[in-house]
């Protein structure tokens, strides 16, 4: 016999082959395995991520690897019959190598085994098919990942979850308050809470009157509420305002005037429904009485003057259209004016420049401002869809409110003309038009009957 | 007789393939360009089987038998079979005889008792006379008058059959081919081999055949050839071919109407085994099954009207089957395939 290292050779080289065979029949079951979980991988991708995108993906990525795994299982399973065992893998590769069943004999023990040997190839791939199954696999996987989803389908998913315009400003009212400090953080803290409410409500329910209703009257109340503050910190900036005088020119009554003015204006920092914040009142407070407002010197009364003041017009400027403020606020200029204007936060149209309420002037809260925007306006067959999966259309069911010259929205289009229809002259008995299609039949044919009434009228 | 399973030496292999080579050798000056033929006559005695040749007259059919026996240096016998040959000018007939003062029959044995029996044109003997060789040829032994008679070991039936003027001829049945180890189809020379049996030979005056081993030695390659190694892989092969030869088991056995029998996988052992000897190996192998399939299954296996009207001969079925049954037990997956081997 000889060594071992050709009994090692030889079994390695077995063992080698019989791997690859089982390999390749295992490949050709679970190709088309593979490509049907590649296939529902790719599917349901393109749904998730038409339908949430940020939800699900653990889930989906724990589905197809269990998917795949179960494939591969059952891939064996099916294949495990055809599969090759040491002794198909020893009797091929000596009958291949021309060998004279010499391995079979030398693992029997009856002769030597033979001499290693650089062995050549004694087979050769053909998976074609196999790839094209894993390739098909690959692209619907991929397809489902990166395919485009249409522009429809995220202008739905964006308008169903956007906030109402009323909450979406108020929201950035206090934000940007906050970053100013301006107002006590508790105070701030609780109108935000209120928007915070309003906001985690469902999509179905951020829309429904009562919802928009609630948001519209939050936004009012807050920027009255932020306007308040704001006149409330000029008010004291200009009650401050005699102090910077010399000291001497300021008399006793002169004094107290300012203080009461200075008083009544603190009383407003401190109880309205967004306090001014902490360190503001405490100067204010220590300045609010005749002993503080002598201790002052016109130069510190200049600075808490200017400091108020700043402050003021930066309250007011988060609600208005003119300052750093403008950017959050509405792009209407009047906004400032009318918001708030009339009772249950309705508008004011044609509004006085005093900002008073005007009764009659006031229209009911509502409008297409609330929703998530205008639904696309076109004179078709078809109904517009605002993106909430509803379709809408323009209708007038009242028509005795209805006023000649309404206008409802303006588009530019084109008359359907019928091309084939004839417009020549017409004249008595002519035919105009050959017809179409069976036109002709019974445009120049006369029934019998009718023939025959003719010939008798004509005789 | 028990099978020995003992596992030949080197030196045993050796010697008997040098005694193949010998004998090849020897028939090689008998039957010109041949070897093929040669072959596979030698290794079907070796195995112990009996031959049939199919061959048209002239081809050295029985020269090739005779210089076998001379080679050999064994008792060889010639019958000429004729429509009026009896069972008993083969095996024997008792014979009233005098002895010791008395009138008894002896059995006056026939050419049967022969190491070697050509029996020339067998197609030609009537059924009865064919069967009558039917126990010889299975179980080497003769029944006359009662009397059992046993022949001579080893004993071989070498006969040979004309496959044309078939009128008044007897064609073998089946159980008969079916005891003959090979049926082997003797083929025409070529013009070169022609040339050179021209030059070599004359008629009426035969070659010239030394022996090349005696009767013992004969008999102890025999013995080598019984104690071959069959791997289990090769009797699996073996067994998968001779089932794929029967109807339905197999895409080349279509228009088959009977397949091969157990004995034909017994003979095709044996003669891979002798086979496997003659190219110096203790152990048969694919390719010495391959070697000898269509010889060994080619006159087992029975077709069916509709096969033989299309053309289908029984050879082709055997080249089919060799295609269609692999060496391995499971088939190669789709996805792979043999690879050209330089």
């Amino acid at each position: 016999m000889r060594s071992a290292p050709a009994k090692l050779h030889w079994e390695a080289a077995i063992r080698s082959l019989r791997l690859r065979v089982n390999l390749a029949l295992w490949l050709e079951h679970a190709a088309p395995l593979f490509f049907a979980v590649g296939s529902l991988a790719g599917f349901s991708l393109y749904a998730m991520r038409r339908a949430s995108p940020e939800t699900g993906w653990i889930w989906w990525a724990t589905a197809v690897t269990a998917g795949a795994l179960a494939a591969a299982g059952l891939a064996i399973w099916r294949a495990r019959r055809g599969f090759f065992t040491l002794v198909d893998a020893r009797t091929w590769l000596e009958h291949r190598l021309g060998l004279d069943s010499a391995l079979s004999a030398a693992t029997a023990g009856v002769a030597p085994w033979p001499s290693p040997q650089t062995l050549p190839k004694t087979l050769r791939w053909k998976i074609g098919p196999a790839c094209g199954w894993l390739a098909g696999a690959l692209v619907l996987a991929l397809a489902g990942a990166l395919l485009p989803l249409p522009q429809r389908v995220q202008s739905d998913y964006e308008r169903a979850d956007a906030k109402a315009p009323a909450l979406a400003e108020t929201e950035a009212w206090l934000e940007a308050l906050a970053q100013r400090e301006i107002a006590r953080p508790e105070d701030v803290e609780n109108f935000a809470e209120q928007a915070r409410g309003l906001g985690e409500r469902t999509p179905e329910e951020r829309y429904s009157h009562s919802a928009l209703e609630a948001a519209d009257t939050l936004r009012a109340q807050t920027a009255q509420a932020i306007r308040s503050l704001g006149a409330n910190l000029e008010n004291a900036a200009a009650a401050l305002s005699p102090l910077e005088r010399p000291a001497g020119e300021l008399g006793e009554e002169e004094l107290g005037a300012v203080a009461a003015r200075l008083g009544e204006a603190l009383r407003g920092l401190q109880e309205g429904p967004l306090a001014a914040r902490e360190d503001l009142l405490e100067k204010l407070g220590a300045a609010a009485n005749a002993a503080g407002l002598r201790s002052l010197s016109p130069e510190q009364a200049r600075q808490l003057r200017q400091q108020l003041a700043q402050a003021g017009r930066a309250a007011t400027g988060v609600v208005g259209a003119e300052g750093q403020g403008a950017s959050v606020a509405t792009a209407d200029p009047d906004a400032r004016l009318r918001v708030g204007a009339c009772p249950g936060g309705g508008a004011c149209v044609g509004t006085r420049p005093d900002g008073q309420p005007c009764e009659a002037g006031c229209v009911a809260s509502g409008g297409v401002s609330r929703g998530p925007g205008h639904a696309p306006l076109a004179f078709r067959d078809e109904a517009s869809d605002a993106g909430r999966g509803v379709t809408e259309t323009v209708s007038a069911d009242d028509l005795s409110r209805a006023a000649l010259g309404e206008l409802l929205g303006v588009e530019r289009g084109e008359h359907e003309l019928d091309a084939k229809q004839s417009d020549g002259p017409m004249a008595a008995g002519a035919i105009t038009s050959a017809g179409q299609g069976g036109d002709v039949v019974w445009v120049d044919r006369l029934t019998p009957q009718e023939r025959a009434a003719l010939k008798e009228f004509f005789k | 007789m028990a099978l020995n399973t003992s596992v030949l030496n080197e030196q045993e292999v050796a010697t008997a393939k040098a005694r193949f080579e010998a004998l090849l050798d020897t028939l090689d000056t008998v039957l010109f360009g041949q070897r093929p033929l040669i072959e596979l006559v030698v290794i079907g005695v070796v195995a112990r089987g009996h031959i049939l040749l199919e061959g048209l007259p002239g081809l050295g059919k029985t020269e090739l038998v005779k210089g076998l026996a001379r080679a050999l240096a064994l008792d060889a016998r010639r019958v000429q079979f004729t429509p009026d040959l009896l069972p008993g000018d083969i095996t024997g007939n008792p014979v009233l005889q005098e002895v010791d003062g008395r009138r008894a029959f002896v059995f006056q044995r026939g050419p049967i008792f022969a190491n070697i029996l050509l029996a020339d044109e067998i197609n030609r003997a009537s059924p009865k006379t064919q069967s009558a060789l039917l126990e010889a040829m299975q179980e080497r032994r003769v029944t006359a008058g009662g009397d059992t008679h046993a022949l001579p070991e080893p004993f071989f039936v070498l006969a040979t059959q004309n496959p044309i003027e078939l009128e008044g001829t007897y064609p073998l049945p089946e159980a008969q081919l079916d005891r003959f180890l090979f049926k082997i189809e003797v083929s025409r020379n070529s013009p070169e081999v022609l040339k050179r049996i021209v030059q070599a030979r004359e008629i009426g005056v035969e070659p010239a055949v030394s022996a090349v081993m005696g009767a013992s030695e004969f008999r102890e390659l025999l013995g080598l050839a019984r104690r071959v190694h069959v791997p289990e892989s090769v009797a699996g092969y073996i067994a998968r071919l001779v089932h794929a030869t029967h109807p339905g088991e197999s895409a080349a056995a279509a228009g088959v109407r009977y397949g091969a029998s157990p004995r034909a996988a017994l003979a095709l052992a044996a003669a891979s085994k002798a086979r496997g000897l003659r190219h110096g190996r203790p152990h048969a192998s694919f390719e010495d099954v391959q070697a000898v399939a269509r010889p060994v299954l080619a006159h087992r296996i029975l077709l069916d009207h509709g096969a033989r009207l299309d053309g289908v001969t029984p050879a082709q079925v055997v080249d089919r089957l060799l295609e269609e049954v692999t060496v391995q037990t499971t088939p190669l997956p789709a996805s792979l395939a043999a690879a050209k081997i330089r």
